[in-house]
């Protein structure tokens, strides 16, 4: 476990001198904002209802973005067989760049939220809740996307092909993620199921890709 | 000296889909030996060498390294190996030293920042320490690459033509590692295709002929030529 | 000359029940009071899901055996249910709206089921993608049996969450579940039809294994002619 927290400092470290996934995905996350407002336009009460589905195609597309690059980053100067022949177990490696991709996720979300609330003059009251559902939504999201990002970068065409094996398996992940997000912003809904299904879902997919992990990574 | 071979591998034969990289190979390498494998590209020595450091991990039949078996080798098996790969395995993004310092936490090396500043200065990276990788030369690539394999002290170094692309420095630091590591019980396993450098490094000599182990010899009884001559034999054979 | 006869026998039973499949759904069973004739795509659309599942399912299944054994065969088994059950879900997608247009008076409607159906189309259309964009055949074996996996493992999950998503939407239209208290004539006719579909689907899903089989052995000879050229595309870094 110790591989861990070594190999999750790196993936930070190396984020932080590039800073290149947190600006592709921030920027590509206010572009879907941007471009929303001039596709659909919206009052603000209209943005309050829609707003928790935009945030989420926003967050799952530039989610994406950042994932490709979590393993396009192992494999620059064969850097994956670095891992592979290092003390770490695969198990602590998934973890590791599982990890790295949700703090990657959720500071682009964390950062997008207030300037959709600016954007659309919404106001709403559940914040912390709102963060929680945040949090649940892209361990989901990431626990599965990660997998599929060390599957994707070995193939041609690697940044194409990860939302098309990534979206029909997180579409669970998606609708329950808006659903809470519609409830947190204020929408008068049900939402026991969907939290349930968030966790659920988080649990099984972290352990499943934890475990199948090993495959993808060995040569 | 102890008695089980460091490297002992019995019948691994490696396909990819239907083409066989690796024919019932079976090698044994005593500690602190230093065995040459060479051979034409595509024979499988890289592949014998990724499998030897646990980067492929599907084959058949059976290796152990230090006695323990290569299938089920841990994290402590993993430790005692060093390994030089054509790419340096060394993040673009990260400078020499903070690249070194993150391999030497992911090798539990205890004095950490004495390790690493007796590796940079042992390959005389001081200059190149605080420099990204990405603007590194090919040599010092290299040069920074076996820093990062004696980091943790390895007691097998496994070494896919750590010759190519390095200047003439690079080449005697290089010689003059190998030489301290091997007298200090280190056994070395180095693929290559350059039977000169090889030669004179190496205390046997193997060579891998289209996957198969085709010809093996201590370099003590035979002499370079008649080694040229056998080696061009075997390769003139195929054609 | 085993699997040869096996096949015709394949062939000789899927042509009979084929045919009475057909006969029973289009002439046997009754005419459907409310709907009229054109229920009777009915017996292609059911059968066609049922039999895509029974194939994604075996993607499941080869893909656990693939990881298990590495044997090429159980690969190959894979990729061929995916692709003949992503035609079978195709059936089921392409007669749904043609039923739903007459019936419903509209295309397509956003109900559990055939949204399911979508996204597992979606999901296996990804698996196939995968295997073209990937050269080396045993890390596209692995790959894909690890999609092939995970794909399966969320097939609950997508179907609860798309089946609670449905019950807090609530859609227009709908008359009547289709299946609720069948005629016991035309369930004859519906099983009938699965059967003829699911030993059509083995029929293909073997001449697709023997396809494969022979591209495989293509492959070895083009790798032994050239030799050295595909070890460098496989192993990807045997260097000068």
């Amino acid at each position: 476990m110790s591989g861990l927290a070594t190999i999750l400092r790196k993936d930070l470290k190396i984020e932080l001198r590039t800073k290149e996934a947190l600006s592709a995905s921030f920027v590509f996350a206010v572009l879907v904002l941007v471009i929303f407002n001039f596709t659909l336009i919206l009052t603000s009460d209209e943005a309050l209802r829609l707003g928790a589905g935009f945030l989420w195609i926003a967050f799952a597309f530039s989610g994406i973005l950042s994932l490709n690059r979590s393993f396009a980053l192992e494999r620059e100067e064969g850097c994956t067989q670095g891992l592979l022949i290092s003390p770490a177990e695969p198990g602590s490696i998934y973890l590791a760049k599982f990890l790295a991709n949700v703090i990657l996720m959720l500071t682009t979300e964390l950062l997008v939220v207030p300037l959709f609330v600016v954007f659309f003059n919404i106001e709403f009251e559940r914040v912390g809740l709102l963060i929680l559902i945040l949090a649940l939504g892209t361990i989901g999201f990431s626990s599965v996307g990660t997998l599929f990002s060390a599957i994707a970068v070995h193939t041609r065409m690697r940044e194409v092909l990860l939302p098309l094996l990534l979206l029909p398996v997180t579409v669970p992940v998606l609708i329950a993620s808006v659903e809470t997000t519609a409830y947190a912003l204020g929408a008068d809904i049900t939402v026991a199921f969907w939290f349930r299904l968030l966790i659920v879902y988080d649990i099984v997919f972290v352990t499943a890709s934890y475990l199948v992990f090993e495959y993808v990574i060995q040569e | 000296m102890s008695d089980t071979p460091t490297v002992r591998t019995e019948k691994i034969t490696k396909q990819f889909g239907r083409f066989t990289a690796l024919l019932n190979i079976s090698i044994e390498i005593a500690q602190g030996e230093f065995v040459s494998i060479v051979g034409q590209n595509g024979a499988g020595k890289t592949t014998f060498l990724k499998i030897l450091s646990t980067i492929i991990r599907t084959y058949e039949g059976d290796a152990q390294l230090f006695g323990s078996a290569l299938r089920r080798a841990g994290a402590d098996v993993r430790r005692r190996i060093g390994v030089v790969l054509h790419e340096s395995l060394l993040y673009p993004d990260l400078t020499v030293a903070d690249n070194l310092t993150y391999y030497a936490r992911l090798y539990g090396v205890s004095n950490r920042h004495e390790r690493v500043a007796e590796v940079i200065r042992r390959l005389d990276l001081d200059v190149k320490a605080r420099s990204l990788v990405r603007s590194l030369s090919r040599g010092l690539r290299q040069r920074a690459s076996l820093a990062r394999a004696f980091l943790h002290e390895p007691d097998l170094l496994l070494l896919d033509e750590p010759f190519t692309g390095v200047d003439e420095r690079a080449a005697g630091l290089l010689t003059d590692s190998l030489a301290e590591f091997k007298k200090r019980g280190g056994t070395i396993v180095m693929v290559t295709h350059n039977i000169d450098r090889a030669w004179h490094l190496a205390d046997r000599m193997i060579i891998l002929q289209r996957g198969t182990l085709a010809f093996e010899t201590a370099t003590s009884i035979t002499t370079t030529d008649a080694f040229r001559t056998r080696y061009e034999e075997i390769l003139g054979g195929e054609a | 000359m085993r699997t040869q006869s096996i096949d015709r026998l394949l062939i000789i039973l899927a042509t009979i029940t084929l045919i009475a499949g057909l006969y029973l759904a289009l002439f046997w069973a009754p005419r459907e009071n409310t709907m009229g004739d054109v229920q009777r795509i009915f017996y292609i659309h059911v059968p066609a899901a049922w039999t895509s599942f029974v194939a994604f399912f075996l993607v499941f299944v080869y893909s656990i055996a693939y990881l298990a054994r590495r044997r090429r065969s159980r690969d190959a088994l894979a990729a061929a249910c995916a692709e003949v059950g992503l035609v079978f879900a195709t059936i089921n997608l392409a007669t749904g709206p043609i039923w739903a247009r007459p019936v419903w008076g509209i295309w397509w409607t956003w109900d559990a089921r055939l949204t399911m159906m979508l996204v597992l189309w979606l999901m296996y259309v990804a698996y196939v993608m995968l295997r073209h964009y990937m050269i080396d055949p045993e890390r596209r074996a692995t790959f894909s049996a690890v999609v092939g996996i995970i794909g399966f493992l969320n097939v609950p999950i997508v179907y609860m969450s798309i089946r609670w998503w449905r019950t807090q939407h609530p859609q227009p239209v709908i008359a009547g579940g289709s299946d609720s208290g069948l005629d016991p004539k035309m369930r004859l006719a519906l099983l009938a039809c699965w059967v003829a579909f699911i030993l059509l689907c083995a029929i293909l899903v073997r001449r697709r294994v023997r396809l494969s089989a022979l591209i495989d052995e293509l492959d070895a000879l083009q790798a032994h002619t050239e030799g050295n050229h595909i070890s460098a595309e496989f192993g990807g870094t045997e260097h000068s």
